[in-house]
């Protein structure tokens, strides 16, 4: 640990960068490169066959042969559809960065947790809390988790009131513990279970 | 993978999606006459027949085709490789001597030490360049019974065990933690008693 001007402690400054996946494209690069290798596959076998080195007939030529005499057609342009149509797929799949997969904690440390982390955390402490029958969480968005929470209807009791207690002790349980862990927000609904 | 290696996917992919979106739409302009007009009737390979047919030609592609393969080739195996340095040369190193800190050992120690501190599991430790930053990474699973604040303050202590063994800095230690693993079969036994 270094010290500033002062003398005090600091902390190494925590790269900020957010953890992400991989981006789509580092699976269409794999297919991108082996195309190139079939192209020297291609390149090296027309040379040994013109070279007399092999039987066969060279795919170069044949392929000009083919192309040659070609006319605009419904079929051509339905192919330059499917074409142009993957080629912007490949645009977008190029441009969209890698999703961010986690959320930044709380402190000084370079700590990050994903939103399904803060769900279980979120779910956990809601089923720890008084009046609780049982706490379900799920993550609704990249900074969202919702958290249901089954109470008990009591019908000798005013039941509206005593499951708004209990969701309050949850919403304050969530607030104090793991909300600011993230700074996710998290939304509480309640469902009561007859007695 | 590098973050380079990223960049350069995401290049090439892009490039080749525009190469193929321009080819796409001339073929169907040639039919439909949208953007231009000045197309000929059918498409003629006469003047590439001349090259094609030259002696010199098949050794032109495959000297071109063999550049591109090893560089497919190289590309692809560039994404077999593990993404981030597994030694670091240290600042004390000077004419006299190398210090080299082995990176994948403090990595394992890191994420042993997190998995004591803090209530999570499957902790593993990577060291990985992030942002040209070697930067040890701890992944693991937080145990849905933590209390939040054990993990902050086990990852203030791990941070501060990596920053005490590089007081310049030169590593510094990610906390990435996760959802808990759940089994497909996993039935759960908890019985609450009211």
């Amino acid at each position: 640990m270094s010290r500033d001007t002062a003398g005090r402690r600091t902390r190494p400054s925590a790269p900020r960068t957010p953890p992400r996946a991989r981006p789509a494209a580092v699976v269409v690069a794999p297919v991108l490169a082996l195309v190139l290798i079939a192209v020297a596959v291609v390149a090296v076998r027309d040379l040994a066959l013109t070279q007399g080195w092999a039987a066969g007939t060279p795919w170069a030529p044949s392929l000009l042969d083919g192309l040659d005499g070609l006319s605009p057609s419904a079929g051509l342009a339905a192919a330059g559809t499917l074409v142009a149509l993957t080629g912007l797929v490949l645009v977008w799949l190029g441009l969209k960065p890698g999703r961010r997969t986690h959320l930044r904690g709380a402190g000084e440390a370079d700590l990050w947790l994903s939103t399904g982390a803060v769900a279980a955390l979120a779910q956990s402490t809601a089923d720890r809390v008084a009046g609780v029958v049982s706490a379900d969480a799920s993550r609704t968005s990249r900074r969202r988790v919702t958290v249901d929470v089954v109470t008990t209807a009591n019908p000798a009791a005013d039941t509206h009131s005593d499951s708004q207690a209990v969701t309050e002790r949850v919403r304050t349980a969530l607030d104090a513990d793991v909300a600011p862990l993230t700074g996710a927000s998290i939304k509480v609904r309640t469902t009561e279970m007859p007695r | 993978m590098t973050p380079r290696l990223l960049r350069i996917d995401r290049a090439v992919t892009f490039l080749a999606g525009l190469a193929l979106t321009a080819l796409g739409l001339l073929l169907i302009d040639w039919q439909y006459h949208w953007a231009f007009r000045d197309y000929p009737t059918t498409f003629s390979t006469d003047p590439a027949d001349e090259v094609v047919t030259a002696d010199w030609f098949p050794w032109a592609l495959a000297v071109v085709g063999i550049i591109l393969g090893l560089l497919g080739l190289l590309w692809l195996l560039a994404h077999l490789r593990r993404r981030g340095p597994s030694t670091l040369r240290l600042s004390a190193s000077d004419e006299t001597g190398r210090v080299q800190a082995d990176l994948r050992s403090i990595a394992d120690a890191a994420a042993v030490r997190l998995g004591n501190l803090a209530p999570v599991t499957g902790v593993k430790g990577t060291p990985l360049t992030v942002g040209s930053h070697p930067v040890i990474v701890l992944r693991g699973c937080v145990d849905p019974a933590a209390a939040p604040a054990a993990i902050t303050d086990a990852a203030d202590v791990c941070t501060q065990d990596v920053a005490a063994a590089f007081p310049d800095h030169e590593v510094t230690c990610r906390i990435l933690l996760d959802a808990p693993q759940r089994s497909r079969f996993r039935r759960d036994t908890r019985v609450r008693v009211r």
